[in-house]
């Protein structure tokens, strides 16, 4: 095993954490909860469209907007490219990791073959940091792996070209060494104002409040779409690993948010700030009983009407209660 | 969340942010609660899932396209775009009686897409004695494979 400068990390969230450490190695002294807040990535979105096998829930904003709001909302550049030729991916890849520049890539979930085998799947949407390469493997930064992974080069190349939604095209993303400071307010009130657009005032009744009603509502439908019992115990146990387990840092991302806000208070003098996190820190324990809940029907098999009923008014509470949420934050910060 | 609450001891490793003693909420590393409690359940689902789907597929019930698709848990459609085929296609080759006519370089890209050697379109490695292992290893021509069978010689025996 090779050894590398770069400081290697786990984190709640791949996209967030590949930005902050991309940033710490850039000498941004910043936290993961932080990028994912100045971002103004939390979310909510019920999803079912043919290109998934199941209806699901999305609980942060699609792959790629972290990197992209924060750069945006905090006017911190990245050097971003992305290719229609895997061989100049490859090279342009190959040159920065000589230069000793730790880059982002984003890259299909599937082929991550460090990942144990029955968490991979195929998303488009996995973000890592190539940190080295010695011979003909790259040396991985994934906020998923206690330490640095090893990826067949060849494996990275495809994983970095495959098709689909959120096709990748080769995208790189790092940092030129430039210093900027941070307009702390600026950056974090921005944020906050995304993420309240995007929970209270797209007009679609799958994104964000109106989201969480429609996911409570559509549930009753779910033993209809699936193959049997078994397929259905497993979508109802995605809930619980959509919430926890998928890079949310707990309660579908609302603690890592409770974090920020709590940060933010701090550093912008805005103690109004801490309520809402004390709040929504009660809310992601809420989401955590959810996700428990749907754990537990789903393994017993009690998946009947009355359970799902049961799963739907829980959700639906929590509309109600990120409503609240979301238009208090929204009257702090304008 | 409490960090007591937040315990849980397994080998894959989580970050979850929690409310320390000092009512700071932090991020804390710690152990996955799906795994802890339910993942024995989840893999005698994929066990039982895997054998019935074999059994369809040995029986003519099904295509190997359909096989791997279904274990892989992927759509139609992500399928087909992966592939570069149109859905009506793609459906048409899950149906076994119209495997037969997929074109071999067609073949190759739908096990690019599962990521199984392009020989397993047409076998099944059956791996349920844990003391065989299979290893199967890229040739320089990308529709042959070298499998090997390698038995893991236990100690007490």
């Amino acid at each position: 095993m090779q050894t590398t400068n770069f400081n290697h990390k786990l984190a709640a969230h791949c996209e967030s954490g590949m930005v902050t450490s991309l940033l710490n190695h850039s000498g941004i002294e910043i936290s993961e909860a932080m990028v994912f807040g100045i971002s103004g990535s939390i979310f909510f979105a019920y999803i079912n469209n043919p290109m998934l096998p199941f209806p699901t829930i999305a609980l942060r904003n699609q792959p790629g907007k972290i990197y992209k709001n924060f750069s945006k909302h905090s006017n911190l550049p990245f050097i971003k490219k992305q290719y229609r030729k895997p061989v100049l991916a490859k090279d342009d890849l190959d040159r920065l990791l000589k230069e000793n520049i730790p880059v982002g890539v984003q890259v299909d979930f599937f082929y991550m073959d460090y990942i144990p085998e029955y968490i991979r799947a195929h998303f488009n949407g996995h973000f890592v940091i190539v940190v080295g390469k010695y011979e003909n493997k790259y040396l991985i930064s994934d906020a998923y792996t206690p330490i640095i992974a090893e990826l067949n080069q060849d494996t990275l190349l495809a994983a970095r070209f495959t098709k689909g939604s959120f096709k990748p095209k080769g995208l790189m993303i790092y940092r030129n060494g430039s210093t900027v400071t941070i307009d702390w307010e600026t950056a974090i009130v921005k944020g906050i104002k995304n993420a309240t657009f995007n929970m209270l005032q797209i007009p679609l009744p799958f994104i964000g409040v109106k989201g969480i009603r429609y996911f409570a509502k559509k549930l009753p439908d779910w033993p209809k779409l699936a193959r049997d019992e078994d397929h259905f115990s497993d979508e109802i146990m995605m809930i619980n690993i959509l919430l926890e387990e998928r890079g949310t840092g707990g309660g579908g991302f609302r603690f890592m948010y409770a974090a920020f806000l709590q940060e933010a208070a701090k550093l912008i003098n805005k103690p109004a700030l801490n309520e809402i996190a004390e709040q929504m820190m009660n809310n992601g324990d809420e989401w955590r009983l959810i996700s428990i809940f749907a754990g537990k029907i789903g393994r017993n098999r009690d998946l009947g009407q009355d359970k799902l009923r049961e799963l739907g008014s829980m959700i639906e509470k929590r509309a109600e209660a990120e409503k609240n949420l979301f238009t208090d934050l929204k009257k702090i910060i304008s | 969340m409490k960090e007591k609450d937040a315990q849980f001891k397994t080998d894959r490793k989580l970050v979850i942010y929690v409310e320390k003693n000092d009512g700071v909420y932090r991020p804390i590393e710690t152990g996955s609660y799906m795994i802890e409690t339910h993942f024995d359940d989840f893999l005698e689902k994929r066990h039982k899932l895997k054998n019935s789907y074999s059994d369809k597929l040995k029986k003519g019930e099904i295509s190997p396209i359909e096989y791997y698709r279904v274990l892989i848990n992927i759509s139609i459609s992500d399928l087909a775009s992966r592939i570069g085929l149109s859905s009506r296609k793609v459906k048409k080759h899950l149906q076994p009686e119209n495997f037969k006519s997929i074109k071999l370089n067609i073949l190759k890209r739908y096990a690019e897409v599962f990521r199984v050697p392009v020989a397993n379109m047409f076998q099944i490695l059956d791996q349920d004695d844990s003391n065989q292992k299979f290893e199967q290893i890229k040739s320089e021509n990308p529709y042959i494979i070298t499998t090997t069978i390698r038995e893991e010689i236990n100690a007490d025996n």
